[in-house]
C-alpha cells in the first residue's frame, strides 16, 4: 500500500481559539489508486493533502507515504520527499509568471542534485506533450490561459515522475469546459502510469464520479469510502 | 540547488526587480563612493604631497632646547654635534643612513634677478648645507630627467665630440666625451671654492676641518704619497711657485697638499682648474688664479666685468710678464672671484650650485609677485640655471663684517627640493663647511645643526624618535610638522571612512526593508519552490546571493562614482589651485586592496541587511501560502 494514515489529528490555534480540523483520520490508499476527496468547505481536505504531501508536519498521529514516515523526517529529507516522491497541483496553478513554460516545467530539477542536466529539456518537452502543450514550451507562463496554466502545472508535477500526485481542486478556478479538458489529462495520466496514486480534492460530484473511489470527510473524520 | 542554477535564478530575480534593486543600492553607492574617495584622497595626499615634503622613512632631529627666561638654550654641548654623533645615530637600530645638515653661521645677503624681474631683487640670505647624494633622486624627479632624456632620444641629434664643457654648444655639457644637454641636478655637487687664509696671523684656525693654510688658501694637507685620495697626488703646493702674485708674502706659507693628477694634454675636467707642472715634475690640477681691473667689478651685472683675466698664462703663448702678453679670461662657466670684495686678485670659480624650496616659489607667486608688481614664476624650468650673487659678511639685520673679509660669490639655481631651506638657499654641505670655517672658525664647521635619519620603513620611526630623544635631541620643526600633518590626515581619513561606514550601515537598514518587501511579493514563488523540493537552505541562499550581488553592484558603482569624482577634483585642482611645484597631477591613490576592501564591506552590509529577510523567507510555511 502507498499511503497509510493512522489516527491523524490536526489542530490550528489562532490566538486563544483552537480549531480541531482533523480528529483522528485513519485510512489507507493503495498504489495506483485514483481517489476523489470530498467534503464541505473547511472540513480539512486541503489540510489533509498538505499533511500527506509533507508540506505540513505539525500534526499528531502517524502518516506513512511510500514507506517513509513523515513525522521523523528533517527539512532536507522532506524537501527531497516532495521533490521525488509526491507532487502537487494547486487550484491557483502557482507558476512562476516571469519564466518560460519550459523553465516552469523543469523547476523540480533545480532542487534535484542527482539529476543529469543533459536530458532536462527532452524530459520537459515529453511531459508538455503529455498535457498537449508541446507548442507552448517557449511562451512566458503569464501569457497562457487558465486551462493552459493548469496543464503546465500538471506537467511540472509529473516532471520527476512522482509516485503520488496530490491535486487540490485543480479545476476549481476553471470553467466547466476547460475543467473537463484538465480532467481528461488526469485520466490519460492515470491510464498511462498505472502505479501513480492520484488524490484529487473536489467539490463537484460529477468530477468525483469519474474517480475510482471517493473518500468523504466531515467533522474531522472520514465518513465513507474507506473500502 | 547548484551554484549555477542559483546564480541564474538570482540574475532573473534582479532583472525582474531592477527598480527596487537600484533604489536599495543608492545608499550603498553613496557610502562606498564617499569612503573610497576620502581614503584614496588621504593616501594620495600622504604619498604625493606629504611624503614629498618629508618622506615617512626620514626624520630630522635637532638638539633639544629648553626655555630659560625667554631665551632658548640648547641642552647638549656643541662638541656632541660632530662626526661622532653621525656615527652614533648610524648605529641606532633601523637607521640606514644619516645625513648631517649644516646651517650657515654668518650674515649674508643675496641679490640678482634683473633678467627675470627687470630689476635686482635684494634680500637677506640664509643658507644651509646638505649631503648632495641625499637629494639626487628628488632633484631628478623634480627636473623630470627621464622625460627629458626620452624626448631627447626621439629627436636624434648629431653628436659633438668634446673634452670639456667649453667645447659644447650652449645649453649642453661634456659627458663621456660627447656633448649632452645640461641636466641641472648633476651640478649639485661640491666643486670647491677657495677659502682665503692668513697663515701668519691665524694659521689653520679659519680653514675647514682637514685643510691647512697654504699659499694663502686652505687646501687639503698631506705628508707623502698615499696620504691623498684616489687620483690625487701629494705635491708642494703649485700656488707657491705660480707666476702671479696672489697676496702678501706672509700668506706664502707652503705646505704639501693634495691635488688631482692630470696630463697637460688632457687638461682638467673641472673648468676652474688648470693642469700645471710642479717642481717635482708631476702634473696636477691647481686653482686658476685671476685678477680684476677693479674689485668692485665683482658686483657688476655684466659678464664681461666678472670674467677677469687669468694670471700666469698668456693666450698667445708668450711668457708671463712679456709686454706682448694677450690676457685670457676665466674659462666659460667660471668667473673671477676675488679673495674679498676689496681684493683685485682671486681665483676662477664655478658658481655655487644652490637649491630652492618649492614653497619659496609658491609664496613668491601667491603674494610677493603681486604686491611688488613682479612677474610670476612659471614652474621649474625658468629658474634652472639662473644665477645671482651672494655677499658673505654683509647684512640688513646684523652688523657687517669689515669689507676686506666680505666676499662675493655667484650662485646658480640647479634644482628644487622640499628639504631645501624654506626661506633661503641650500647648497652642498662642503660649501657651508668652508664658509662657516672662513668666517667663524674651524669649530663652527664641525658642528652640524640637524641630522636627517633615514630608516628602512615607517615602522621603525616611532622607536627611533624615542632613542633620539634619550640622546638630547628632538624632532626638527619641519619633521615634526610632517608627522603632525600625517597624523591629522590619518585622523581625517579615519573620520570620513567612519562616516561612510555609517552611511553604509544606514543603507543596510534600507536594504533589509527592500528585501522584506521583495520576499513578501514573492511568497507564492517561495512557497512553490518549497513544494517542489527546495530546502530552507536553498531559499536562504537565494536571498543571500541576491544581497551579495547587490553589494558587488553597489560597491562597484560607488567606486566608479568615486573615481569619476576624483578626476573632476584633479581637473579643478589643476585649473584653480595656486601652487607651482609640489602639486601632483593626481591627488588620489586607488589601491586594489582598498577597492576590494570597499566592495567587501558593501557585500558584508548587504548580507547583514538580508539576514532577517532571508530567514523569514526560509521559514515561510508553504502550506499556508499555497492553500489560502
Ligand atoms: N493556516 C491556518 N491557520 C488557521 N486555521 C486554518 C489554517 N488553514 C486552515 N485553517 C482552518 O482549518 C479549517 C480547514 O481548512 P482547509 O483549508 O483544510 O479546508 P478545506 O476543506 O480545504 O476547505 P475548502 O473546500 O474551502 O478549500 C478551516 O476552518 C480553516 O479556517
Ligand atoms: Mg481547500
Amino acid at each position: 500500500m502507498t499511503i497509510r494514515l493512522t489516527d491523524v489529528h490536526k489542530t490550528y490555534r489562532v490566538g486563544e481559539v483552537a480549531n480541531h480540523v482533523l480528529q483522528g483520520v485513519s485510512c489507507t490508499i493503495e498504489a495506483g489508486d485514483y481517489v476523489a476527496l470530498m467534503g464541505a468547505s473547511g472540513s480539512g481536505k486541503s489540510t489533509l493533502l498538505n499533511i500527506i504531501g509533507g508540506l505540513d508536519t505539525d500534526f499528531d498521529g502517524e502518516v506513512t507515504v511510500c514507506g517513509q514516515v513523515l513525522k521523523r523526517m528533517g527539512d532536507r529529507e522532506l524537501s527531497r520527499f516532495r521533490n521525488r516522491t509526491v507532487s502537487f497541483v494547486f487550484q491557483q496553478f502557482h507558476l512562476l509568471p516571469h519564466l518560460p513554460v519550459v523553465d516552469n516545467v523543469m523547476m523540480p530539477s533545480w532542487f534535484d542534485p542527482d539529476r543529469s542536466q543533459l536530458d532536462l529539456h527532452d524530459r520537459a518537452r515529453q511531459v508538455l506533450a503529455q498535457v498537449g502543450l508541446a507548442h507552448k514550451a517557449g511562451s512566458t507562463a503569464n501569457h497562457l490561459s487558465g486551462g493552459e496554466k493548469q496543464r503546465v502545472a500538471i506537467a511540472r508535477a509529473i516532471f520527476n515522475a512522482p509516485q503520488v500526485l496530490l491535486c487540490d481542486e485543480p479545476t476549481g478556478a476553471l470553467d466547466s469546459k476547460t475543467g473537463d479538458m484538465v480532467m481528461q489529462v488526469f485520466e490519460e495520466l492515470h491510464a498511462k502510469t498505472r502505479d501513480m496514486t492520484l488524490i484529487m480534492v473536489t467539490h463537484a460530484e460529477s468530477i468525483a464520479q469519474r474517480c475510482r473511489r471517493i473518500i468523504r470527510i466531515s467533522d474531522g473524520a472520514i465518513l465513507s469510502g474507506d473500502a | 540547488m547548484s551554484l549555477w542554477r542559483t546564480i541564474w535564478a538570482v540574475w532573473g530575480n534582479i532583472r525582474r526587480n531592477r527598480r527596487s534593486f537600484v533604489m536599495a543600492s543608492v545608499g550603498l553607492v553613496v557610502g562606498v563612493a564617499t569612503g573610497t574617495f576620502f581614503v584614496a584622497l588621504g593616501a594620495g595626499v600622504q604619498t604625493k604631497v606629504l611624503n614629498r615634503i618629508y618622506p615617512v622613512n626620514q626624520i630630522e632631529v635637532e638638539p633639544k632646547t629648553v626655555g630659560l627666561m625667554g631665551i632658548r638654550e640648547q641642552v647638549l654641548s656643541n662638541d656632541r654635534l660632530g662626526k661622532e654623533m653621525v656615527r652614533e645615530f648610524s648605529a641606532l637600530p633601523g637607521v640606514t643612513r644619516v645625513y648631517p645638515k649644516l646651517r650657515s653661521k654668518l650674515q649674508a645677503r643675496l641679490w640678482g634677478g634683473k633678467s627675470l624681474f627687470g630689476y635686482d631683487a635684494r634680500t637677506e640670505a640664509f643658507f644651509d648645507g646638505l649631503d648632495a647624494a641625499l637629494l639626487a633622486p628628488e632633484l631628478r624627479q623634480v627636473e623630470r630627467v627621464e622625460e627629458k632624456r626620452r624626448r631627447r632620444a626621439l629627436k636624434r641629434r648629431r653628436t659633438v665630440v668634446c673634452k670639456r664643457d667649453e667645447d659644447c654648444p650652449l645649453g649642453q655639457g661634456c659627458e663621456a666625451e660627447t656633448c649632452v644637454d645640461t641636466e641641472y641636478w648633476k651640478r649639485f655637487e661640491h666643486r670647491g671654492i677657495q677659502v682665503p687664509c692668513d697663515a701668519g696671523k691665524t694659521g689653520d684656525a679659519f680653514c675647514p676641518p682637514g685643510t691647512t693654510c697654504s699659499a694663502g688658501v686652505c687646501s687639503t694637507a698631506c705628508s707623502g704619497a698615499g696620504t691623498c685620495g684616489a687620483g690625487e697626488a701629494c705635491v708642494v703646493d703649485p700656488l707657491c711657485t705660480s707666476p702671479g702674485a696672489t697676496g702678501a708674502d706672509s700668506e706664502r706659507t707652503c705646505a704639501k697638499v693634495c691635488r688631482p693628477s692630470c696630463t697637460p694634454a688632457e687638461g682638467c675636467a673641472d673648468a676652474h682648474l688648470t693642469c700645471v707642472a710642479t717642481s717635482g715634475g708631476e702634473s696636477v690640477c691647481a686653482p686658476t688664479e685671476c685678477r680684476l681691473a677693479d674689485p668692485r667689478r665683482q658686483l657688476s651685472d655684466r659678464p664681461s666685468d666678472w670674467r677677469g683675466e687669468v694670471v700666469g698664462v698668456c693666450g698667445n703663448g708668450v711668457p708671463w710678464g712679456d709686454p706682448a702678453c694677450e690676457f685670457t679670461t676665466c674659462p666659460r662657466g667660471t668667473y673671477c672671484a676675488g679673495r674679498s670684495i676689496t681684493h683685485k686678485v682671486g681665483f676662477c670659480e664655478q658658481p655655487v650650485p644652490v637649491l630652492l624650496s618649492p614653497f619659496l616659489i609658491e609664496i613668491f607667486n601667491s603674494s610677493v609677485a603681486e604686491s611688488l608688481g613682479l612677474q610670476r614664476l612659471d614652474g621649474v624650468d625658468t629658474l634652472l640655471g639662473f644665477q645671482f650673487r651672494l655677499l658673505f659678511g654683509d647684512s640688513y639685520f646684523a652688523d657687517d663684517l669689515p669689507t676686506e673679509v666680505q666676499a662675493a660669490k655667484r650662485a646658480e639655481i640647479v634644482g628644487f627640493s622640499n628639504k631645501a631651506l624654506d626661506f633661503g638657499v641650500t647648497m652642498p654641505i662642503d660649501y657651508v663647511r668652508a664658509i662657516n670655517a672662513r668666517y667663524k672658525g674651524r669649530e663652527a664647521a664641525k658642528q652640524f645643526s640637524t641630522f636627517i635619519l633615514e630608516t628602512e620603513g615607517n615602522e621603525d620611526v616611532a622607536g627611533l624618535i624615542a632613542a633620539v630623544e634619550e640622546r638630547g635631541f628632538q624632532l626638527a620643526r619641519k619633521s615634526s610638522d610632517a608627522r603632525k600633518a600625517a597624523d591629522l590626515l590619518f585622523i581625517l581619513t579615519a573620520i570620513f571612512a567612519f562616516i561612510s561606514i555609517v552611511i553604509a550601515a544606514v543603507a543596510a537598514v534600507n536594504i533589509a526593508n527592500t528585501f522584506l518587501m521583495i520576499i513578501a511579493e514573492r511568497r507564492y514563488e517561495i512557497g512553490i519552490m518549497r513544494a517542489v523540493g527546495a530546502t530552507r537552505a536553498d531559499i536562504r541562499r537565494l536571498i543571500i546571493f541576491e544581497a551579495v550581488s547587490l553589494g558587488v553592484f553597489g560597491g562597484a558603482v560607488g567606486e566608479l562614482v568615486s573615481f569619476g569624482l576624483s578626476r573632476v577634483v584633479n581637473h579643478l585642482a589643476t585649473d584653480h589651485l595656486e601652487v607651482a611645484i609640489s602639486k601632483p597631477d593626481d591627488f588620489f591613490v586607488y589601491e586594489p586592496a582598498m577597492l576590494a576592501g570597499a566592495i567587501g564591506i558593501a557585500v558584508l552590509f548587504c548580507i547583514v541587511g538580508a539576514l532577517v529577510p532571508a530567514q523569514r523567507a526560509a521559514t515561510t510555511d508553504p502550506a499556508v501560502v499555497l492553500t489560502s
